[in-house]
């Protein structure tokens, strides 16, 4: 049996504006967009929580929930920074480290470079040793897979650890609303919800074909976690599947001239991230989001590997002329690439760097 | 508000603020432009809160006032007046009214005090340059600053103050260009470092025309560049950059002189059969012969010899073209020197007084 801690920060962002900051503490914190711009909440603080402010709202909506919310913008360079001190903690007991974003990570110490034996050891010393050294608290769930340790992280929030057992594992999931399972997302949980499969009890009585008929791929992984079982291991690197780029703009935007010259600097960010990832694509999907919010994606996939921007233009920009952009103002517009070929890495030139420490 | 200003100039001045004004930003009032009219004239602002930009002109001022203007849209306006003079008035409502010839508009603004205002500027040292030389200084290295954003003191130049030289550098860490100059003056300069963001830099360049000096006024954590009519302020870069001198090698065991322009011109031709970005093209060294070459599968192949005085043992580089023509095409002198250990190793380019550029070979 495998032993998985996933470690989730508490309030990642907006604990470090009030550790940065001592006027936040205690106070309602609000990192993100600030009201009145068209951002959105990036993280909010425990005190602002309380009113019901969560990350991804329109921060115009955050500030009617909690008009004594203080809002901040957010610092990427220093989160960024906390985010490379938490990761070397983990990695002091285990090179099994797999990110998820800044402030998440899974860790496999089923082997640990300590030699402790109880994984809710570790996630406590692990814990501790975040307050002491960055000042913000983690909350860790302790599980032998991966869906149940992100479950449990959450239970005991924020600084507290939640172990889940194979014992207890199948009652834990069996109470679990259908929305909180990781991987479930407000679409599927409506498509759920319809079929009658409102908590995990409802989801462990259906077989795994139903499910993988219903839908697709996923039911599979559903059937499973249903059971408590997975097997996804914790992968160091992942491999990318897509790379791509997006932008929100200040002011919906109407003029079709503007939405392709908007096209372009989107192509060309597109263009650098693959560059830097080495990869090019065959897959181009459009991304588009009309004032009302209603998000529509477009895609084609042509023969070729494409990674240069005048390529994703000139096949994007049909897509774009078959949405209903220039008749219906735009708030987003985005681009991606899947459908990746990454041998680009196995070029046969290597540039060599500078001995730059 | 009520002023009148010459057209041209008006239209000259704004392309000088402009760049820096971005339409996705978050904050509406950085769409406008700021406009203050003193007995002195009239004077156009913008920022991003990075980088502001100040300038000066010169306007019939009958009221004095301040107003903002959405940015893009005043310019579009003044851009389609060909002559003459332009009246502006503004009152208590944020409405600017523009008057050239028989066209009128209004055009609604935002509250001035809303317009960000420059922080007090703590100044710590004062340095002159000479215009042309610090656009010459930069146009020779610029090209080589790194857009990694993993490495964000890597994405500005390095000026670095010691026993009175000014070392201007910039490296995307695999190859890095400098000049160095000695300063002519009697004060002492403070030592130190700074780094100035890639933006400034860039806006620098598009103001810095003519002859004349400039003056950097440095503070603790901004710099501030004074030309003329306009003054660029700047955030600096935090954090430290890498010691550059280490990529610098002590000692060469060959050097070669070549032609600048007519070398560049036969590495760009045998450039052309490269079918991908990250390829290289070979410098084979033999006795008083240098033959370069190239080769992609999707293409073809390509070769060409340039004569030259060379003694040493035969030896084979390869190189980015991209990372040589860079320099080549920016440096003034006719001949330049390359120094090399061998193929592995970091090869120097000398050239223009000051210049140095080390370059990293690629591996086939």
């Amino acid at each position: 049996m495998r032993k998985i801690i996933h470690i989730d920060m508490d309030a990642f962002y907006a604990s470090i504006e009030q550790r940065d900051n001592p006027r936040l503490r205690g106070k309602p914190v609000v990192v993100g967009g600030l009201p009145g711009s068209r951002g959105v909440v990036a993280t909010a603080s425990y005190e602002a929580r309380k009113f019901g402010v969560h990350s991804a709202m329109p921060s115009s909506k955050a500030k009617r929930l909690c008009p004594a919310a203080i809002f901040v913008k957010p610092r990427m360079q220093v989160y960024s920074a906390v985010s490379r001190e938490i990761r070397e903690i983990f990695r002091k007991y285990t090179n099994l480290v797999e990110p998820l974003s800044l402030d998440e990570a899974y860790l496999d110490v089923t082997e640990n470079k300590e030699g402790i034996p109880s994984a809710l050891w570790i996630a406590d010393r692990i814990r501790k040793e975040l307050k002491k050294r960055t000042g913000i608290t983690g909350s860790a769930g302790v599980s032998y897979n991966k869906f149940l340790a992100k479950m449990a992280s959450d239970l005991n929030k924020p600084d507290g650890s939640t172990v889940i057992t194979p014992g207890n594992a199948l009652d834990f999931i069996a109470a679990l609303p259908i929305g909180k399972f990781y991987g479930i997302g407000r679409s599927t949980e409506t498509r759920m919800q319809s079929l009658g499969i409102r908590t995990g009890a409802d989801l462990q009585t259906k077989s795994e074909s139903e499910l993988i008929r219903r839908f697709g791929k996923a039911g599979a992984y559903y059937y499973h976690v249903a059971h408590g079982r997975d097997d996804r291991p914790v992968t160091p690197f992942r491999i990318r599947k897509s790379v791509g780029a997006e932008r929100t703009f200040q002011e919906d935007i109407l003029r079709i001239e503007n939405l392709y010259e908007i096209l372009e600097t989107i192509a060309k960010s597109v263009e650098t991230r693959l560059a830097k990832a080495n990869a090019a694509g065959k897959t181009v999907t459009l991304k588009v989001r009309y004032n009302d919010f209603k998000t529509i994606t477009r895609s084609t996939t042509v023969r070729d590997f494409t990674n240069n921007a005048g390529d994703i233009l000139e096949i994007t920009r049909p897509l774009l002329d078959s949405t209903d952009a220039g008749n219906i103002p735009l708030r987003l517009l985005g681009i991606t690439l899947s459908n990746l070929d990454l041998s680009l890495d196995h070029s046969p030139y290597e540039q060599l760097e500078l001995p730059l420490d | 508000m009520k002023i009148s200003v010459d057209t041209k100039s008006l239209m000259d001045s704004l392309r000088k603020v402009l760049n820096i004004v971005s339409p996705r930003t978050t904050l509406p009032v950085l769409n406008n432009i700021l406009l203050t009219a003193d007995k002195t004239g009239l004077s156009l602002s913008t920022t991003d809160l990075e980088i502001s930009i100040v300038t000066r002109l010169e306007a019939n001022v009958s009221e004095e006032g301040e107003v903002t203007i959405p940015a893009k849209k005043f310019s579009q306006i003044i851009g389609t007046f060909t002559e003459g003079e332009v009246a502006l008035e503004s009152g208590s409502d944020m409405v600017t009214s523009i008057a050239c010839g028989s066209a009128k508009f209004k055009i609604m603004g935002l509250n001035p005090t809303e317009f960000p205002r420059q922080t007090e500027f703590k100044e710590q040292q004062k340095i002159v340059f000479n215009k042309r030389e610090l656009a010459g200084t930069l146009r020779k290295i610029g090209y080589a600053v790194s857009n990694d954003q993993t490495r964000i003191v890597l994405n500005g130049i390095l000026m670095s103050i010691h026993d009175n030289s000014i070392t201007m550098v910039a490296t995307d860490g695999r190859r890095l260009a400098l000049v160095e100059k000695v300063v002519n003056t009697s004060d002492k300069l403070v030592d130190g470092d700074i780094i100035l963001p890639t933006k400034v830099v860039n806006e620098l360049q598009k103001v810095m025309d003519g002859d004349g000096d400039v003056v950097i006024k440095l503070s603790e954590s901004q710099a501030s560049f004074d030309l003329d009519n306009t003054v660029i302020t700047s955030k600096l870069i935090e954090g430290s950059y890498p010691n550059y001198r280490q990529v610098i090698p002590a000692s060469f065991n060959n050097s070669v002189i070549l032609p600048r322009e007519k070398f560049n011109e036969i590495l760009n031709r045998v450039a052309l059969v490269l079918s991908e970005t990250g390829a290289s093209v070979k410098f084979k060294l033999e006795t008083d012969l240098l033959t370069l070459s190239a080769a992609s599968s999707e293409i073809g192949e390509a070769q060409e010899p340039v004569e030259l005085s060379f003694q040493g043992d035969p030896v084979t580089i390869s190189f980015n073209p991209v990372y040589l023509n860079d320099p080549l095409k920016n440096l003034e002198c006719d001949d330049f020197t390359m120094r090399f250990n061998d193929e592995f190793k970091p090869v120097v380019v000398l050239g223009d007084e000051g210049f140095l550029y080390v370059i990293m070979p690629m591996r086939n």
